[in-house]
């Protein structure tokens, strides 16, 4: 069952084991469309990298002319996953609510091979 | 232009040090550059200049760069279980499948922006031959809309 309203997460699993359902399993938070999210940290860690090359060649008396090779090495899609209990076990104590998190993470690293003057 | 392009663009000043970004309306809302290593393979960089040999090897700089982009979910995904029991099987499928459409309603009769990707029936069968039980499990997975 996908949810889109999280506000409404908690109703949602009450009505489903309120009408008779065993368990609820494996609540996920995550993105509906991770790529936007990816691009962006991409952009930012080839900035980044930019950033120090030319700092770099800099101070090397050198210069920066442009990139050999980008390559994207580790790169973690954003789920929250809560622990992996059954919310009808839950139900008995009230205080124990699923809570979306705030923010999911991705990381993405790059490493980039610039070509030097 | 492509972000990634734009940033590759040569002869632009930047800044150093961790970057935040805000986006309005969209779903980003922090980035940090949480980790870089530098190495440095500037070859036949400081040969070329002292004794002009390995020209044609290309000077090089290679870094290593880690982001991370902090987004607010947008979506909850779960996995919603029934079970029924019958001496017969066709039964405890039947059950199941009643009890998983009850289920299905009171989820999408609740709160809007619900969909339902898949839904599986799964069965076990147990039977008792002489002293020594024999458990048997099958299921099958219905595809819906």
């Amino acid at each position: 069952v996908i949810v889109r309203d999280l506000d409404n997460v908690g109703a949602v699993l009450d009505a489903a084991v309120a009408a008779g359902a065993d368990g609820v399993h494996d609540i996920r938070f995550k993105l509906e469309d991770a790529s936007g999210a990816r691009i962006d940290a991409v952009a930012e860690a080839v900035e980044h990298a930019r950033n120090q090359a030319d700092a770099i060649a800099e101070a090397a008396g050198t210069k920066v002319t442009g990139v050999l090779s980008v390559t994207e090495g580790r790169s973690r899609s954003p789920v929250y996953r809560t622990a992996n209990a059954m919310y009808a076990g839950l139900i008995a104590d009230p205080a124990t609510r699923i809570v979306p998190p705030n923010e999911l993470d991705t990381s993405v690293t790059v490493t980039v091979v610039w070509s030097v003057s | 232009m492509d972000p990634i392009e734009r940033i590759l663009a040569p002869a632009r000043s930047r800044e150093e040090g961790a970057m935040t970004i805000a986006r309005t309306g969209g779903a980003v809302t922090a980035v940090a550059v949480i980790a870089l290593v530098v190495v440095l393979t500037m070859q036949g960089f400081a040969t070329s200049q002292t004794a002009g040999v390995d020209s044609a090897k290309p000077k090089t700089i290679t870094v290593t760069s880690t982001a991370r982009v902090s987004t607010s979910p947008d979506i909850a995904v779960f996995k919603v279980s029934v079970r029924g029991e019958s001496a017969d099987g066709s039964q405890a499928f039947e059950l199941v499948a009643r009890q998983g459409a009850s289920v299905l309603r009171a989820v999408r009769g609740g709160p809007r922006r619900i969909s339902r990707r898949s839904r599986s029936v799964s069965a076990a069968r147990s039977s008792i031959e002489g002293s020594r039980p024999n458990t048997r499990s099958t299921s099958r997975r219905i595809a819906s809309r």
